[in-house]
């Protein structure tokens, strides 16, 4: 009898994981498109509102029918869609941006500066980052742009602890101190020496956070504190929809579907990218 | 005048933290030696005597907590300019911890090069080419990554990047000490034969005392961060009997069991 060899379940878990690679960047790439494109492609106006239609059933000039106000469904997911994936952006590449710095300055000067920030960063870590959130949300009142600031002053601790203890690790690196001795200016160090070796852990923690931001912004949304009423947002969509969960919990259904597999398309790409890279995950 | 010159060197570890202060740790204690052009300095001593600090301390790395370090009558650490780093180079122990795991050979070679001199990409060309002949490899392996390299083949590298600039100085912390022993000896030997061509000074911190002795001129023995033994020359160390040569000659197997001692 012929015992089967490793060989063909290698093969085969190798193509889920190519499969899951290439799925999420499909479906995500696609999302990002029809965001992109959703003036063009929504059937109707998405704040038009038509009583006469209120709550109806999906047809063909209703793709995905209607909400309480006779809005078209469709329409707003995908104008929801800029909303929710490009502010996600925004908050993830300014808070990313903000991390690295300070977790590089901490993590290549060390002493004193080092010292200072990550107590700073103990202290904001302290508190429950949706406390904190919420608690300037109230201090700046509600609303996107306050929700966004809000969860960009919170975010980029966690990224500049990250980026410290990576940047420290390569600091000690003999290759950081020949480069010294050759004569690279700090700056050079940073941008030959030390970003090409962070690069891959940054794209997996990218991926795998692009997935929280856009959750943050639904969350906020939905608690009416970031996109406010005719907004079009998937967390907003919700909030609005709950009302009528007996009669039409398609409402909150679609936007709904949506958030989740944009999230599990991120957190799975990120999963998969870490085990190409060998990154170990870091938890929040 | 001499090349190098360290005056009353001492120098402590102990992070001064934000709140908390942690106790000091003495590593380096009134160091002081010369070094003429042109010579090695074997500096020897066990693991943790303080060899590798006095390496980034001469290397510009690390300004000691007192003393100075003069080069050419400079003192390194407050020399307006950085100049001196084109004459003062190293090679490492580890060569893959050495070298950016990102960058091509020719590209880490090429790196104090155009900090320095700033070739043409044509020159640049050229001096790269010859730094590998140099040292005993081909030019075609300059397109090639640190990981597909030997050991001793990148520590090779190492030392094209060392010599890129004609230095004055270079220091070899351990630059043979995980090498196999045909690795060891191709490189001292190369090794010697780039000091005579082109008149270079070492300081060979290393705990092997048989390296030391294949290239050294002069030998210094350091322990618990003073220097203990002075020897100047090859005959005086390879003959003396105190208590510190005994130490460091017991610190490495010997090659042949035979040799070897059982130490309690």
């Amino acid at each position: 009898m012929n015992v089967p060899l490793g060989r063909p379940r290698l093969l085969d878990r190798l193509s889920n994981q190519r499969l899951i690679l290439i799925g999420c960047s499909v479906f995500l790439g696609l999302l990002f498109l029809a965001a992109l494109a959703a003036p063009w492609l929504a059937p109707h106006d998405p704040y038009l509102v038509n009583l006469a239609v209120k709550l109806q059933e999906p047809s063909w000039t209703y793709p995905l029918g209607t909400d309480h106000l006779g809005r078209c469904t469709l329409s707003r997911l995908l104008h929801g869609a800029r909303v929710s994936l490009g502010f996600a952006v925004l908050i993830f590449a300014s808070s990313l941006l903000i991390g690295l710095l300070i977790g590089t300055l901490a993590g290549y000067i060390g002493g004193w500066v080092d010292q200072l920030l990550m107590r700073f960063c103990d202290g904001v870590m302290a508190f429950p980052s949706l406390i904190l959130v919420l608690g300037l949300v109230g201090i700046f009142g509600p609303g996107l742009k306050q929700v966004i600031v809000a969860l960009m002053l919170v975010q980029w601790v966690y990224y500049a602890r990250m980026f410290r203890g990576l940047i420290m690790t390569l600091k000690e690196k003999n290759f950081i101190a020949a480069a010294r001795v050759n004569g690279s200016s700090h700056w050079k160090i940073f941008r030959t020496h030390l970003l090409p070796n962070i690069l891959p852990p940054l794209l997996v923690i990218g991926t795998l956070e692009m997935g929280w931001a856009i959750m943050d912004i639904s969350a906020m949304s939905f608690l009416g504190l970031g996109v406010q009423s005719p907004g079009a947002e998937w967390g907003a969509m919700i909030h609005e929809g709950k009302s009528y969960i007996r009669t039409n919990p398609e409402l909150m259904i679609y936007p709904g579907l949506l958030i989740m597999l944009v999230i599990a398309s991120f957190n799975l790409l990120g999963e998969s990218l870490s085990e190409r890279f060998g990154v170990t995950k870091q938890t929040k | 005048m001499s090349l190098l010159q360290l005056e009353h060197v001492s120098h402590r570890y102990g992070n001064q933290r934000f709140l908390a202060r942690q106790a000091e740790q003495t590593v380096l204690q009134d160091v002081s030696l010369t070094l003429e052009a042109g010579t090695c300095l074997g500096l020897l001593g066990r693991s943790g005597a303080g060899k590798s600090t006095l390496g980034r301390i001469l290397l510009g790395l690390e300004r000691p907590k007192a003393g100075r370090v003069l080069f050419n009558g400079q003192d390194i650490y407050d020399a307006a300019s950085k100049d001196f780093r084109k004459d003062i180079q190293v090679v490492f122990q580890d060569s893959f911890a050495a070298v950016n795991p990102k960058l091509t050979a020719g590209q880490i070679i090429a790196e104090p090069l155009t900090n320095f001199l700033g070739l043409s990409p044509d020159a640049l060309d050229e001096r790269l080419g010859g730094l590998m002949t140099q040292v005993g490899l081909s030019k075609t392996d300059l397109t090639k990554y640190p990981n597909q390299f030997s050991g001793g083949q990148l520590q090779r590298i190492c030392i094209a990047r060392a010599i890129a600039t004609n230095p004055k100085l270079i220091i070899l912390d351990e630059a043979v000490s995980s090498l196999d022993m045909v690795n060891k000896a191709l490189i001292l030997d190369l090794l010697r034969n780039l000091k005579e061509t082109l008149g270079l000074a070492y300081v060979f911190i290393t705990h092997d005392v048989q390296a030391a002795q294949a290239l050294s001129d002069r030998f210094m023995i350091l322990d618990q961060g003073q220097l203990v033994g002075d020897y100047p020359t090859l005959r005086s160390f390879s003959e003396a009997t105190d208590e510190h040569v005994q130490a460091i000659r017991q610190a490495v197997l010997a090659i042949h069991p035979r040799d070897r001692t059982i130490r309690k």
